[in-house]
């Protein structure tokens, strides 16, 4: 046989074989296709879950805080009022003065207000029904009227809402940013601020407490449990967390809230 | 005798056991086919009466082609789940007998030669409607569902690498047979033809066994 003609032969085969090859390419593809599909959705299902987890434990974190603010409420507040009442009531003879059945009546009518309040604070899913910049009000008058700190909030106009689960979620990390300046800060005044811009809501923490060296965060091998919390929160709601601290010069925390993405 | 021939015969007996076992359709589609397609390899082996109608051996082989592609369409089209998918099938059928009759009626003749231009044509319809499969396979709707336990993704693999990997000794039939280098011509083209043969009828047959069984059983109250 001429070389030309083994050659033509040769060729025959060896594209043959690279069609074959060509048809095995693409099975492969649509395989390994098929797995790393099948990968992201159970990513995405795990991710569901965790947000699902965090999302029940922050509305059970919300409840519990709030039944520690009512018990302490009636403790120290109506439990107070409602003595000086009774101390009144006792001390009424025959004749008692239109002063002091006025005082005694003024005592009543704030333990009633008071009363309401702690009945709005029970309600389920207060902040579904109040709103988020709501709840950062009352929070931030619940702590003023410890007397303790003075508190400032400030939203921009232009704010819009974030979705009901986002907002418990943004919530939990603004009340749990507070309460470490209460317990850590040894600050005196508490600011937030709610500001947007180019659809990214931030959210700012400022104190005036004795601040942080922030390069401690990145030093150690685990941050403390409270901040680890917000971090572990602020990745559910696609949010990420800024520390701006420095010993001596308070605190300023700013959450930045992206878009959500679809895939939660 | 062929080699792929044992491979062809012991995928129609698997089908057949298998069918009384699980009464499934795949495999009730595929009994009278792969039959049809033993009893075919067999006259066209020069078995039985090549030597009595050579001149008929073309035609045969021609005529079994067609059909052979007209069934797989058909598999495709009862495979399909889109209906865009199956309405290419419905209209290539008609067109594809169509254009083999006018090949063999004016072009490349009945029983002179191979239908090469129009099993080119077939072969790459094929390979397309396995690309389809493979896209709806990808859907989805259908990424939960284990690619390689469906039978039916292992007859679309095992025609996408016959069909593609014959293209070439079927395009180039005619000169493979020519007089000056008929012999090492078709013997390149019997090893691949029984090698890819080999392939398509083993991944039959593994389709065959992953058949769900659809048989009804009924027992007695105890």
């Amino acid at each position: 046989m001429p070389q030309q003609q083994e050659d033509i032969l040769i060729t025959i085969v060896v594209a043959s074989v690279f069609f074959v090859l060509i048809g095995s390419f693409l099975l492969l593809i649509v395989f390994v296709f098929l797995r790393r599909q099948r990968k992201n959705k159970q990513e995405k299902e795990e991710m569901r879950n965790r947000f699902e987890q965090t999302l029940l434990k922050t509305q059970l974190e919300i409840q519990e805080q709030a039944f520690t603010y009512i018990s302490q409420e009636i403790h120290d507040n109506i439990g107070q009022i409602l003595s000086l009442v009774r101390l009144n009531l006792n001390t009424f003879g025959k004749h008692v003065t239109e002063d002091k059945i006025n005082q005694t009546d003024d005592l009543l009518g704030k333990a009633i207000k008071d009363l309401r309040d702690l009945s709005h604070n029970l309600q389920n899913n207060r902040i579904h029904a109040i709103g988020i910049i709501e709840s950062i009000r009352q929070l931030l008058i619940s702590i003023e009227k410890t007397g303790r700190f003075h508190t400032s909030f400030r939203t921009s106009d232009n704010f819009h809402i974030l979705d009901a689960n986002t907002d418990i979620i943004l919530y939990r990390m603004i009340q749990e940013i507070v309460n470490n300046i209460i317990k850590h800060a040894s600050a005196n005044s508490i600011d937030i601020e709610i500001s947007n811009k180019n659809n990214i809501t931030s959210v700012r923490i400022t104190d005036n407490g004795i601040g942080f060296d922030t390069t401690l965060i990145n030093q150690s091998t685990r941050p403390g449990i409270g901040l680890q919390n917000i971090i572990n929160r602020a990745k559910m709601i696609n949010t990420t967390v800024d520390v701006n601290s420095s010993p001596g010069n308070g605190t300023t925390i700013t959450l930045h809230i992206k878009p959500k993405q679809s895939n939660i | 005798m062929k080699f792929y021939l044992y491979f062809e015969i012991l995928s129609f007996l698997i089908s057949l056991t298998l069918y009384f076992k699980k009464r499934n359709k795949l495999l009730l589609y595929f009994i009278p086919f792969l039959f049809l397609t033993v009893i075919i390899e067999i006259i066209g082996s020069g078995l039985a009466f090549n030597s009595w109608f050579p001149n008929y051996r073309y035609a045969i082989y021609n005529i079994f082609t067609t059909l052979e592609f007209v069934f797989y369409s058909a598999v495709f089209y009862s495979q399909f789940r889109k209906n865009s998918f199956k309405k290419v099938v419905l209209i290539f059928i008609p067109i594809y007998i169509l254009l083999v009759i006018l090949n063999l009626a004016l072009i490349q003749g009945f029983n002179k030669t191979f239908h090469t231009y129009t099993f080119l044509l077939g072969s790459f319809f094929i390979v397309i409607f396995c690309c389809c499969f493979f896209y709806e396979s990808v859907l989805p709707d259908r990424i939960d569902e284990q690619l390689s336990k469906q039978p039916f993704f292992w007859i679309s693999s095992g025609l996408l690498i016959y069909y593609l990997g014959s293209v070439i000794i079927n395009a180039l039939f005619d000169y493979l047979t020519t007089n000056d280098m008929k012999i090492e011509g078709m013997r390149i083209y019997g090893i691949i033809n029984n090698s890819l043969n080999v392939i398509l009828y083993t991944s039959f047959c593994i389709s065959f066994f992953l058949c769900p069984n659809n048989k009804k059983t009924s027992s007695l109250p105890l």
